[in-house]
């Protein structure tokens, strides 16, 4: 599914979008640069519905997300948080691989627990989130977005906390999870572009508006 | 901690024995009896069945007055959580009920309800603000950060009240019942005392005050404390249950994958 915004236009105190028109082609990778304060996190949350624009449009869909915060439920376990995203209809939960393998009284939970089990370590899984360091936090909530049935993924600055072998780690996860799906995230790195062949949409370039 | 309990017993000791120390010399049964006066008065009372049914339908009167508030209370306060007209409109109404003297009510539940069943309506007055404006506090201070995931994730209504308004009500309801407890129990037995239904404490207390039976009068008081106390856990019992469903599924087993 393509993204598009159209002449999208948001301020706060002061401008930080300034009519915006974009299209995310469906199945790419993105990687939204700048510096900060300059809209990269307004303008994910607008193309999730948190945050309307003042002006313009945009596509809306079904996106999953990795936010700036990991918004994880902290008193439940890593798998109990993955397993949550699962739609309540098995038709739906539109997995790349034969879940119907998993038995069936705890379905979700073991799938999420696969899932999990890519990148983090096996004994952390059922531990309550509060337990777990930043760095696996931070890999849960990748998880549970990718895991997430969804038209395009959205992740805000998703490799803070992960140090250098986890992180490629992690980004071969995502290359291989993310399949056709829109991949859009913000960083601050430019060595993250290259490792995630994503194209560059940076924020601050006065060539975009 | 078994340490600590001794502490608590022996300063407890102390004062009973001032208590018995005091009564000894004032030596006056209409001013002042003493510890096992009392015991000995509650002793006399407890191989009857009187005593049962008093004990029991004030109890039943009072805790059920709480339950029927706890209910309508989470209830009512969720809807008006979600409807502000709902909240506007009923605002008046737990204004006056926090606001008007229970005595008040009292007089009026008299004349209008008769004394029957009057613990359980006063009950139900003074508990329902409480736990009403408990629920609205509780659900309104869910991580608003957690509910924008839980929109962008799609979760289904029941699963967001289960994770994330629960888990943000629970300690408010927790803290408006420890207060509303205590307060329903003496709210209660005061207006039996005004209204002296059949079969009630109150009225019991009643009978102390125009015999001038002190040993009585602490004999009651004691049951109504005890009372309390047990309802007090058979609420924290129920507070738990509602808190438990988040260990019990936390245990989940997770099967390990043939690799």
């Amino acid at each position: 599914m393509d993204i598009f915004l159209h002449q999208i236009q948001k301020s706060y105190q002061s401008p930080v979008l300034r009519g915006l028109t974009y299209r995310f082609r469906s199945g790419e990778t993105y990687a939204v640069t700048g510096p900060s304060g300059c809209g990269k996190t307004t303008l994910l949350r607008i193309i999730l519905g948190l945050e309307t624009a003042d002006k313009g449009t945009c596509t809306r869909g079904r996106f999953s997300a990795v936010f700036q915060e990991n918004r994880l439920l902290e008193s439940y376990s890593a798998v109990q948080n993955a397993a949550l995203v699962l739609p309540r209809r098995e038709k739906d939960w539109n997995l790349p691989f034969p879940w119907e393998l998993y038995g069936s009284k705890y379905k979700r939970k073991n799938i999420a627990a696969g899932e999990l089990s890519l990148i983090l370590p096996w004994d952390s899984l059922n531990q309550p989130v509060s337990a777990l360091s930043g760095g696996m936090k931070r890999r849960c909530a990748i998880c549970r977005a990718m895991l997430s049935p969804s038209d395009a993924i959205l992740m805000d600055e998703p490799f803070t906390g992960l140090d250098e072998d986890t992180k490629n780690h992690v980004i071969t996860y995502i290359k291989k999870r993310k399949g056709n799906r829109t991949l859009i995230f913000t960083t601050h790195q430019m060595d993250d572009l290259a490792k995630m062949k994503a194209i560059s949409l940076p924020l601050d370039s006065p060539t975009l508006y | 901690m078994q340490k600590s309990r001794m502490r608590t017993c022996l300063f407890l000791l102390f004062w009973l024995a001032v208590w018995q120390t005091a009564s000894f010399f004032i030596d006056n049964s209409i001013f002042l009896v003493g510890p096992l006066e009392v015991l000995k008065a509650l002793a006399a009372q407890l191989p009857t069945l009187r005593f049962w049914q008093t004990a029991g339908s004030s109890f039943l009167r009072i805790g059920g007055g709480f339950l029927l508030a706890f209910f309508a209370g989470i209830f009512l306060g969720a809807l008006s959580f979600q409807c502000s007209f709902l909240r506007d409109l009923l605002n008046p109404l737990i204004l006056t009920m926090k606001s008007v003297p229970v005595a008040s009510f009292v007089i009026l539940a008299l004349i209008w309800a008769g004394s029957r069943n009057l613990a359980v309506l006063i009950s139900f007055i003074v508990v329902f603000p409480m736990i009403y404006s408990g629920t609205i506090d509780g659900l309104s201070s869910t991580d608003s950060s957690l509910l924008e995931m839980a929109r962008v994730f799609h979760l289904p209504l029941l699963t967001k009240i289960f994770y994330l308004y629960r888990q943000a009500l629970l300690p408010y309801l927790i803290s408006a019942c420890k207060t509303a407890m205590g307060l329903s129990f003496k709210s209660g037995i005061a207006a039996e005392v005004i209204g002296t239904p059949d079969y009630s404490i109150g009225e019991r207390l009643y009978m102390a005050k125009i015999s001038l039976n002190t040993a009585d009068l602490f004999a009651w008081t004691l049951v109504v404390i005890l009372l309390c106390a047990l309802f007090e856990r058979m609420i924290f019992f129920l507070l738990n249950l509602l808190n438990r469903c988040k260990t019990a599924s936390d245990d989940c087993s997770v099967l390990p994958l043939k690799k």
